[in-house]
């Protein structure tokens, strides 16, 4: 089937129309691109991506029930595409142990160095973790554990029955459990192998 | 409780734990089940993703990317006969198709179209690039440089647009209004970029006198 690359701008009404839909929304996924990137270049890239995205559908996401989870899921869904294709690390951290810089986001101010070195490290480790589920597993974890979106709203995003999606949820959750207690396990037999040097 | 409801409960209080099942009931069935104690420790490890800090977005940011996000060409299918239409007058009189940008495998590396277009100053032109493929090319990059006195209505100031997107086996449609701003004439390339293929069609545009 073939189509039409119209190369007309919409005009003012369609940008301010857009404009309109998205503000509402902005805050929420930049929140969500700020967790993935720690970067602001980063999230403001994955924003800028997702943005367009809306824009180029705009029709279709001015009639979407749950315009915020769309966004959300698409941002994960570019985050996820992009890691994979670049193979790289889902955290870049401005701030490591070695580094001697200063910390960009240093979390909850009450945390002690070493803590916050700690919370960094396992912070990673998950991310690491979620990469290595299968795409909808991280995107389902994601969406309904971390950003807080309900079972209607996936089960409109995803077109799957809730039993379905909490089966879903369940088998993601185990998964993600099990490569967590093995990369913990790695990182003690590491740490050990460290010591006896 | 099957499993699946007990995760499903213990992620709804929100903060990992479950103060409302009952510590006993819990306890008893995470010690039998490895996969539930597999699950609450992702859950325990989601809960952590939530306490990041997140930065607010700064106003200029968010018209940074409001901007931009309007300033892309937008790709919709065609409507039915629209093609058929463009090439040979009738309701689309006012419109031209330039060239078949053929991707297959025995296309030439770069093409230049035959006589020159001519433009009436200051008066946009629908210009139709056809891209005809053998097979779907997903997030190929489009790229149309202006040179000379030319420019695109909408954008008027840019020399160089560049934007992704899924392009579908069979007759894509490339629809460009371009306009004389002065008589000069110029010259307009379109490039086709997928993975390490690229193709370039090269349109020379004229002033009418």
């Amino acid at each position: 089937m073939s189509k039409v690359l119209q190369f007309k701008s919409r005009g003012p009404t369609a940008a301010a129309r857009f404009e309109a839909l998205m503000r509402p929304h902005f805050a929420a996924v930049y929140a969500a691109a700020s967790r993935l990137t720690s970067s602001p270049a980063d999230a403001e890239d994955l924003v800028q991506e997702v943005c367009v995205k809306a824009w180029l559908n705009l029709s279709e996401f001015a009639e979407m029930q749950f315009q915020r989870a769309w966004l959300v899921r698409t941002l994960y869904n570019h985050f996820i595409d992009d890691k994979r294709r670049h193979q790289r690390s889902p955290v870049h951290l401005a701030w490591r142990a070695d580094s001697g810089e200063d910390i960009e986001h240093p979390g909850p101010e009450n945390l002690q160095p070493d803590r916050e070195v700690e919370r960094i490290m396992r912070i990673e480790s998950i991310f690491r973790a979620m990469r290595l589920l299968g795409k909808e597993q991280c995107m389902l974890l994601a969406l309904h554990d971390i950003d807080g979106f309900s079972l209607n709203e996936l089960q409109v995003l995803t077109d799957l029955p809730v039993g379905t999606l909490k089966s879903k949820l369940h088998r993601a959750r185990v998964k993600l459990g099990r490569l967590l207690q093995k990369a913990d396990r790695a990182e003690a037999c590491n740490a050990q192998t460290g010591t006896v040097k | 409780m099957n499993c699946e409801e007990l995760c499903d409960r213990i992620a709804d209080t929100k903060s990992g734990t479950l103060p409302e099942l009952g510590q006993r009931q819990l306890a008893a069935h995470l010690q039998s089940c490895e996969d539930c104690r597999h699950a609450l420790r992702a859950l325990e490890a989601l809960q952590e993703l939530k306490t990041l800090e997140v930065t607010e977005a700064p106003p200029e940011l968010i018209e940074r990317v409001m901007h931009n996000s309007v300033r892309v060409p937008v790709t919709e299918k065609a409507r039915p006969g629209f093609w058929a239409g463009a090439g040979f007058g009738g309701a689309l009189a006012a419109s031209l198709v330039l060239a078949i940008m053929a991707l297959g495998s025995g296309a030439d590396p770069d093409r230049v179209t035959g006589e020159p277009i001519y433009l009436s100053l200051s008066e946009p032109r629908d210009l139709h690039v056809a891209i005809d493929l053998e097979r779907d090319l997903p997030e190929a990059t489009i790229t149309v440089v202006l040179k000379g006195g030319i420019a695109l209505a909408g954008y008027q100031n840019e020399r160089e647009l560049s934007w992704k997107t899924d392009l579908q086996a069979g007759v894509n449609k490339l629809t460009l209004p371009v306009l004389a701003v002065n008589e000069q004439g110029g010259q307009l390339l379109v490039q086709v970029d997928h993975d390490t293929r690229r193709r370039t069609f090269r349109i020379d545009l004229d002033t009418a006198s």
